[in-house]
């Protein structure tokens, strides 16, 4: 089941990449569903404690977690943000991840509970202990021990899922995949 | 955008995009109480309405929601987190929602328009509307609000 499938996707997959695709649905505002937003790009990371989203479209933005830092660059803004990861992360999707090196670290941020299957993915649900942060709860999809999706429901009732596709697991990623250097000329904003 | 067809709901002003907002720090004025550090804030944006009645939503890259504000006759409410707080002035909500400062607000729905219009303290550079880019300058205390939108 969903958990079985968490439990050996920690276990056995040390890196990983992927295209993803992010759909992002605002909760539906007086009777009428809202348009969802698309955004994808490429997602790689490697456990525990580093990954990296870049956004290609609609604009380009990278999110980069090296283990200590977690850095945001907006090309449009040309501007970093770069936030202490530990806080950042906390009970996001990201650590669900990354960070957590095995089930009980993460079953000390988060409540899972399996889910049956659908859509021919076996699913967990994680529910963060820690209520006051934006996650309601997190359904994590697996085909197998290949991480699928993540199905993100906020406080405010906004959902975002995020697809893998062409995942790749336990390659050799460069050594500074994960090594993100401020663009010369960017604003670095400590946040 | 055509103007929307006469009698059809005017199809209601909204934007979508990322804000930046940097105050530089000050450094303390004779005997003002101490000198205000550096600070900033920057976030993903749904902005919709006007300046009388509007709303605010503001999130991170992933899709999740961090906070909504929402304005109306003169009356605003913030929802962040597990609470809600609503005051009078949505300056002071706006200042609690970036902790860098507040956002010129009904300036705002002007430039985004490519209006210029005038906000205390602030200059705005419509230059690069057409690319969706607008800055603004403020020089007491110096601050510098940027904005890119999502096409």
């Amino acid at each position: 089941d969903g958990l079985k499938s968490l439990e050996a996707f920690l276990q056995h997959t040390q890196t990983g990449r992927a295209e993803f695709s992010q759909s992002v649905t605002a909760p539906p505002k007086d009777g009428q569903t809202a348009r969802a937003k698309l955004s994808g790009g490429r997602f790689e990371f490697q456990r525990p404690g580093r990954f990296k989203f870049v956004y290609q479209k609609p604009f380009e933005q990278t999110i980069v977690a090296d283990g200590q830092t977690l850095w945001l660059y907006d090309a449009d803004l040309n501007q970093v943000t770069r936030r202490a990861q530990a806080q950042a992360l906390g009970s996001t999707p990201a650590a669900l991840l990354a960070s957590a090196p095995d089930l009980p670290a993460l079953q000390a941020e988060f409540t899972l509970q399996a889910l049956p299957d659908q859509e021919g993915l076996q699913w967990v649900q994680a529910s963060p202990k820690n209520r006051d942060g934006q996650i309601k709860s997190v359904r994590v999809g697996f085909a197998g021990e290949q991480l699928a999706v993540l199905d993100i429901l906020d406080n405010f009732g906004q959902r975002s899922v995020i697809r893998f596709t062409g995942l790749q697991t336990n390659v050799a990623l460069p050594a500074n995949t994960f090594q993100f250097n401020p663009p010369a000329g960017a604003d670095v904003i400590a946040q | 955008c055509a103007p929307p067809a006469p009698g059809a709901r005017a199809q209601e002003d909204a934007w979508s995009g990322r804000i930046a907002l940097q105050v530089q720090a000050q450094a303390q004025a004779q005997g003002e109480g101490q000198g205000q550090a550096a600070q900033a804030f920057s976030a993903m944006f749904e902005l919709h309405g006007n300046a009388d009645s509007g709303g605010l939503v503001l999130l991170n890259p992933l899709g999740q929601r961090l906070a909504q504000l929402d304005w109306k006759d003169g009356h605003a409410q913030l929802h962040s987190g597990q609470e809600t707080r609503s005051s009078d002035s949505l300056d002071a909500l706006l200042q609690d929602l970036t902790g860098a400062g507040t956002i010129p607000v009904a300036a705002l729905f002007s430039w985004l328009k490519g209006i210029q219009a005038t906000a205390t303290g602030w200059q705005a550079d419509l230059s690069g509307i057409a690319d969706g880019r607008i800055s603004a300058r403020r020089d007491d205390p110096a601050a510098t609000l940027r904005i890119a939108l999502t096409r």
